[in-house]
């Protein structure tokens, strides 16, 4: 198991838990969307799984190794690497290539290694010819970008992405899904936490963080079977709100996987053009 | 306009490929020059150095008016009050001062002293990317014990650089509050002192929220203040060296001559 959550709880130090026991196992390679409501604690656990928040009860392993140890933490940033919501607050250097480099630079790989890196993650991330530009030059989906390849260039196994298109616009987010896309494929670990569920359809399972606790996991299509989405607050994509109402009034007796929006449209036209 | 106040301007020049120490140092050596400078006469020297080293820079004379241009309002300030407050022969007088030729001297002489200053200065920030003026800081600091201070080279490099990348940030983010409280009926020109602290307030508030997500993202990608490498190694070539060689022996025999 890549990462073994185990009976965790957090708390800041003034205040109430915001994590309230949590179990939870994350394999190499998996696509993982942590979903739920603002406030339920999404954005701290994803702080937790890389040792920028430790744990007040329980523990949490990356690849065995324990976040609570200070001497692991570097170990385990260069394992699991967080993409933030806010493009800018992260953007620590004056130019793009140089930002790339702040990571390999802090671990000390030499300078011609880092070179190769910055040009790798570049090149990945297509911000070859935006290499010298400041980050006032650039749009929100290229800093965003840029992000992604100054965190590719410590090269983890698992990234992380924090609610990275909420300040995007439609085009900024279209980039940095078809980025996730290309991350899965190379077979990074990913897990993206998000609000939005139209965002994830196609992850491997769902995790879904209720108030600090987790009341569900499982794949997206058992997640839309689910009754009480209401009251979870949960606001269904409307093709697949369409979807479940042909099927429960049995208009629609195939049962379809929910992985992806384009695809479900495809199937429901077609099933709807066979009857 | 404001942002090209010492600002970079890439381009391929014998100065652009300096190493950034060395122009860092032959700042320093011509500020020496600038400060040893008394007469006119010594300044059109220092005028005819700076001139041969604006020409192998290849920077615009406008680059340099940049830099000048927010200044100006302070150098005529200085100059009228060494015209006003120096003895000597009078040209003409006024009700209680009278303005010499003393005073006019010294006051050309003041001003030439940081007009020449800023110049200088400018060929280094034109030609020079900020993160190679402060990776050549962090050279020249290196050797010097630091760390009895509780402190290192390299920290005090990311704290330079930081501050180079979050300044126009901060203009950037006093503007957007000023905005917002404009909307809702604040007039800065009516009330001054009460508009300073309407945008001051969300102003610190703002950047201790930003500096504390920008602590996370740092720690995020490993930083540990300690020993770091750098995607570009700082390399004297034989031009460097030839550089500081004519500059020292120059300046030496500047101050020997004068």
């Amino acid at each position: 198991m890549f990462i073994q959550i185990k009976n965790v709880y957090f708390q800041y130090s003034k205040g109430n838990p915001v994590i309230k026991g949590i179990d939870l196992e994350i394999e190499r390679g998996e696509f993982v969307a942590i979903i739920g409501k603002n406030g339920c604690g999404k954005s701290t656990l994803s702080k937790l799984l890389n040792g920028l928040l430790i744990p007040t009860s329980g523990h949490i392993l990356i690849d065995g190794l324990n976040t609570a140890s200070p001497s692991n933490l570097l170990a385990i940033r260069k394992k699991a690497s967080i993409v933030f919501q806010n493009p800018i607050t992260q953007f620590v250097r004056t130019t793009v290539e140089e930002d790339i480099a702040f990571g390999p630079e802090n671990l000390n790989v030499p300078t011609d290694e880092i070179s190769q890196l910055v040009n790798n993650s570049l090149e990945f991330t297509s911000m070859s010819e935006f290499r010298y530009r400041e980050p006032k030059t650039l749009s929100g989906g290229q800093m965003q970008r840029t992000a992604i390849a100054g965190v590719m260039a410590m090269e983890p196994e698992c990234i992380i992405f924090d609610e990275v298109t909420s300040m995007l616009d439609q085009k900024g987010k279209c980039e940095i899904f078809a980025y996730i896309n290309k991350l899965k494929k190379i077979g990074k670990t990913i897990i993206y936490v998000t609000h939005r569920i139209e965002e994830v359809l196609d992850a491997d399972r769902f995790v879904h963080l209720d108030n600090g606790i987790i009341d569900f996991i499982g794949t997206p299509t058992d997640f839309f079977k689910l009754d009480d989405l209401d009251q979870m607050g949960i606001e269904v994509p409307e093709i697949v709100q369409l979807y479940s109402m042909l099927y429960n009034e049995g208009i629609i007796k195939q049962s379809l996987e929910i992985t992806d929006i384009s695809r479900l449209e495809e199937n429901l036209c077609q099933l709807l053009s066979e009857m | 306009m404001s942002n090209m106040f010492f600002s970079y301007f890439p381009g391929k020049s014998l100065i652009h490929e300096l190493d950034p120490r060395t122009k860092l140092l032959a700042l320093f050596l011509f500020s020496i020059l600038v400060f040893a400078s008394q007469t006119l006469e010594q300044f059109l020297f220092v005028f005819i150095c700076f001139l041969f080293i604006a020409f192998i820079s290849k920077t615009k004379p406008r680059v340099y008016w940049y830099s000048l241009k927010p200044l100006l309002v302070f150098f005529l300030l200085i100059f009228i009050m060494q015209l006003l407050f120096t003895d000597g022969n009078e040209i003409i007088s006024f009700i209680n001062t009278s303005i010499t030729y003393e005073g006019l001297y010294l006051g050309l002489t003041v001003i030439s002293r940081f007009v020449f200053l800023i110049l200088f200065a400018t060929v280094l920030t034109s030609t020079t990317r900020p993160s190679m003026i402060t990776n050549g800081i962090e050279r020249i600091l290196r050797p010097l014990p630091l760390k009895y201070l509780g402190i290192s080279s390299h920290e005090l490099a990311t704290m330079m650089s930081l501050s180079i990348r979050f300044i126009p940030e901060l203009f950037e983010n006093a503007k957007e509050i000023k905005d917002a409280q404009v909307s809702r009926g604040m007039d800065p020109s009516r009330s001054f002192l009460k508009s300073i602290s309407s945008i001051s307030i969300p102003l610190v508030s703002n950047s201790l929220n930003y500096v504390e997500e920008l602590v996370i993202a740092m720690e995020n990608r490993c930083f540990q203040g300690q020993e770091r490498t750098n995607l570009y190694e700082l390399k004297m070539d034989k031009s460097d060296w030839i550089s500081l060689l004519i500059l020292c022996s120059l300046l030496i025999s500047y101050l020997y001559f004068t």
